[in-house]
């Protein structure tokens, strides 16, 4: 499954598209280092409702595919600013994670 | 200061990079570690190694922002070792062997506002790099962490 596949996802929106990456998993966090301590793999997509550029830096620096902002958080413009200069795709649903989850695994079935 | 904390310090330099951080400077936070993650990724560096000390800078750079009263980064990049070394101002850590520990955080509600405060920082700046040393008192945090460079000994566990 590639990061432009997660656009196909039942209630996903896009914000913005950054590289069009293979996925290497998932991870569900809110806690910023606790998420840094434990992402161990590049090509992650991270899913979270915190909405702030400290989750950008932290995305990047730990090499996520893309950020899913879950139950309707939405990021600021400057942050999608960041997101596409970094090559990392935003998503949008408005499911908590174990939603989203089931939704893509739903997808990864048809295709 | 200790010998291994002196000798570290007098290594001879390739390129340095310095950094000042400021109070509550959110914007900012992440220059060093996205200012090093850029150059090493051009110096060719391992990318184990860039994530280690990306993640090990940025939450330094946290600390730095939430507790104390601003300070600078000085980073020595060498061909066997970078040493990166923040100093602040004040207030110190009150009980560092408490803050080394996982889960234990004097956060701010801001700090927390912003997806801080698990208790992680500490914990994974050790956990990240090869060597770090910690001197703190009222007066502010002296962390010198060094990393080796092309595989060395490492212990690092992120």
């Amino acid at each position: 499954m590639q990061v432009y596949d997660l656009q196909n996802v039942d209630h996903i929106t896009t914000f913005c598209l950054g590289d069009n990456r293979p996925i290497t998993g998932y991870y569900a966090g809110d806690m910023l280092s606790w998420v840094m301590g434990h992402v161990k793999t590049e090509g992650i997509v991270f899913i979270t409702m915190l909405s702030n550029m400290n989750v950008l830096a932290v995305a990047s620096l730990l090499d996520c595919s893309a950020i899913i902002f879950r139950e309707g958080i939405v990021p600021t413009n400057e942050m999608i600013i960041k997101a596409v200069s970094e090559g990392i795709t935003l998503l949008g649903s408005p499911g908590d994670a174990f939603d989203i989850y089931e939704g893509i695994k739903a997808y990864e079935t048809i295709i | 200061m200790p010998m291994a904390f002196k000798a570290l310090v007098n290594t001879k330099m390739q390129k340095t990079f310095n950094f000042d951080i400021k109070k509550l400077n959110l914007e900012q936070a992440g220059c060093v570690s996205s200012t090093l993650k850029r150059e090493l990724t051009m110096a060719g560096v391992d990318k184990k190694l860039i994530r280690r000390i990306a993640i090990a800078t940025y939450e330094a750079e946290i600390n730095m922002v939430f507790h104390s009263w601003g300070g600078t980064c000085h980073v020595q990049v060498d061909d066997d070792k970078i040493i990166i070394r923040f100093r602040d101002k004040g207030p110190g850590i009150a009980n560092l062997q408490k803050a080394m520990m996982e889960g234990y955080s004097t956060a701010s509600d801001i700090a927390r506002e912003n997806g801080f405060g698990a208790g992680m920082g500490l914990p994974n700046i050790q956990n990240a790099c090869d060597e770090l040393y910690i001197q703190t008192n009222n007066d502010g945090t002296d962390v010198l962490m060094k990393f080796v460079v092309n595989g060395g000994n490492s212990h690092a566990s992120i």
